[in-house]
């Protein structure tokens, strides 16, 4: 069974925590927001 | 040795409802769980003792089969979240049900969006500094409006009511602040995590002992140059260097002092040196973010992407392995969590997505006293902006 799939995930912190919830719940739009990101330094 | 009749909820643990079911956390130890939605109804149901061999209750949770209970249970039990109990178990009433039930639909948000895990929060902006890179006009004579402690305490109620973890002072110079001991107390003695953020230079023997008091873990402070003439430059502060680095030495002797750097094209070139210096005073931890163009930053000392990306990011890492240190800076696999995990509150207590937007008005969200917390989280365009769009480099956040 995988991570995602476990009814309880511990974290260590708080920073831990932050930082898997916050790829989970907005992880499209920032990877999104990377590409773009990288294209506009190609651009410069 | 006899089994337990009774499963029940660890005493002392905090639980708010999220999209995906729940956020669960102890103040001590110090420790975060995330449960789905079969362990959070698991865990609401067992804040009295049931039987050990409860079967899945119909409180109506999608997935809520026995097999998704057991598992939840099993879960719940490992991570120490429900523990044996000798009590006599309760029986699950149609009224529990009910409760469980309207507590879940009324507290779970219908979008996916997290609640807001810290918050910054800036009592006031006068410093005994002013620094060319601030970001919220402070200084001497920054605006003095204060708000009485007591709002600021009925805030950090909220705060604490709503599931946030965290709360970070800032300013201004932190210590300049007659209430910051009231505050600091107020948040440890919640059990919130506390952070706080100081320029080093007014640390008399009481306020030392002071916040030797509060047992706080981490004590950041800002250090801008390895040299007296660079760093009292940057924070336009004549004599202050010796100052700063007298304080972090001192407060090594009770706490881990973290060096905040502010990084610029004046300082860049200066990062070795400051790590060498922060070792030498008993710093292993540094912080090297790059200025933002906000405040009074201008742009023509602000790094680039290319600076950041090619200059500043492989020179943290090379500082890293080379001095045996923890070098935190931009990361560009990590999302930035201003206004997606956390939010800022000015002096007046106005909500920002981000500290770094307190002096543009146009990151102004809502009044946490005038408006309602939730509405303006899950309601505020400006803060949907902040997910769906903002990532590293932070810089990106500029209008």
């Amino acid at each position: 069974m995988d991570q995602a799939s476990q009814p309880v995930t511990a974290y260590e912190s708080v920073a831990e925590a932050a930082l898997d919830l916050g790829h989970r719940t907005y992880s499209g739009t920032v990877a999104a927001t990377l590409r773009r990101t990288e294209a506009d330094d190609v651009v410069r | 040795m006899t089994s337990p009749l009774a499963l029940m909820q660890r005493p002392g643990l905090r639980v708010r409802c999220e999209h995906f079911g729940a956020l669960a956390w102890s103040a001590n130890p110090r420790k975060v769980y995330r449960l789905d939605h079969a362990a959070t109804a698991a865990l609401f149901l067992h804040s009295r003792p049931r039987p050990v061999n409860m079967q899945a209750p119909p409180i109506g949770t999608a997935g809520l089969t026995d097999d998704a209970w057991q598992r939840a249970i099993t879960g719940l039990c490992q991570q120490g979240l429900l523990q044996p109990s000798t009590a006599t178990p309760a029986a699950v009433t149609a009224e529990d049900i009910e409760v469980t039930r309207r507590t879940l639909g009324e507290g779970t948000p219908q979008c996916p969006v997290l609640k807001p895990l810290w918050v910054h929060i800036q009592p006031f902006t006068r410093c005994n500094q002013h620094c060319f890179h601030c970001y919220c006009h402070g200084g001497p004579n920054a605006d003095p409006f204060l708000l009485p402690v007591q709002t600021w305490q009925r805030v950090i109620a909220m705060l604490d009511d709503y599931g946030v973890l965290d709360v970070y002072v800032t300013g201004g110079e932190s210590l300049l602040y007659e209430s910051f001991f009231t505050i600091a107390e107020d948040i440890l003695s919640r059990g919130m995590g506390f952070g706080l953020s100081t320029n080093a230079t007014l640390l008399s023997g009481r306020i030392l002992g002071r916040l030797r008091d509060l047992r706080i873990e981490t004590v950041q402070v800002s250090l801008d140059g390895a040299h007296a003439a660079v760093h009292e430059q940057i924070r336009g502060a004549p004599g202050s260097f010796s100052r700063t680095c007298e304080g972090i030495a001192r407060i090594a002797g009770f706490s881990a002092p973290v060096i905040n750097t502010v990084v610029s094209r004046v300082n860049l070139g200066e990062l070795e040196d400051i790590v060498k210096l922060g070792k030498e005073h008993g710093c292993a931890r540094f912080k090297f973010f790059p200025q933002k163009p906000v405040g009074r930053s201008g742009a023509a000392l602000t790094l680039d992407d290319g600076e950041i990306m090619h200059r500043l990011v492989p020179e943290c890492a090379r500082l890293a392995a080379a001095h045996g240190v923890r070098i935190e800076t931009i990361d560009p696999q990590q999302p930035c969590g201003s206004g997606s995990i956390g939010f800022a509150l000015d002096q007046r207590a106005d909500i920002y997505p981000c500290i770094f937007g307190v002096a543009d008005p146009g990151q102004r969200c809502g009044n946490i006293i005038t408006d309602d917390l939730d509405q303006v989280w899950f309601g505020s365009p400006l803060l949907g902006r902040f997910r769906g769009e903002v990532a590293t480099p932070c810089r990106r956040c500029e209008p």
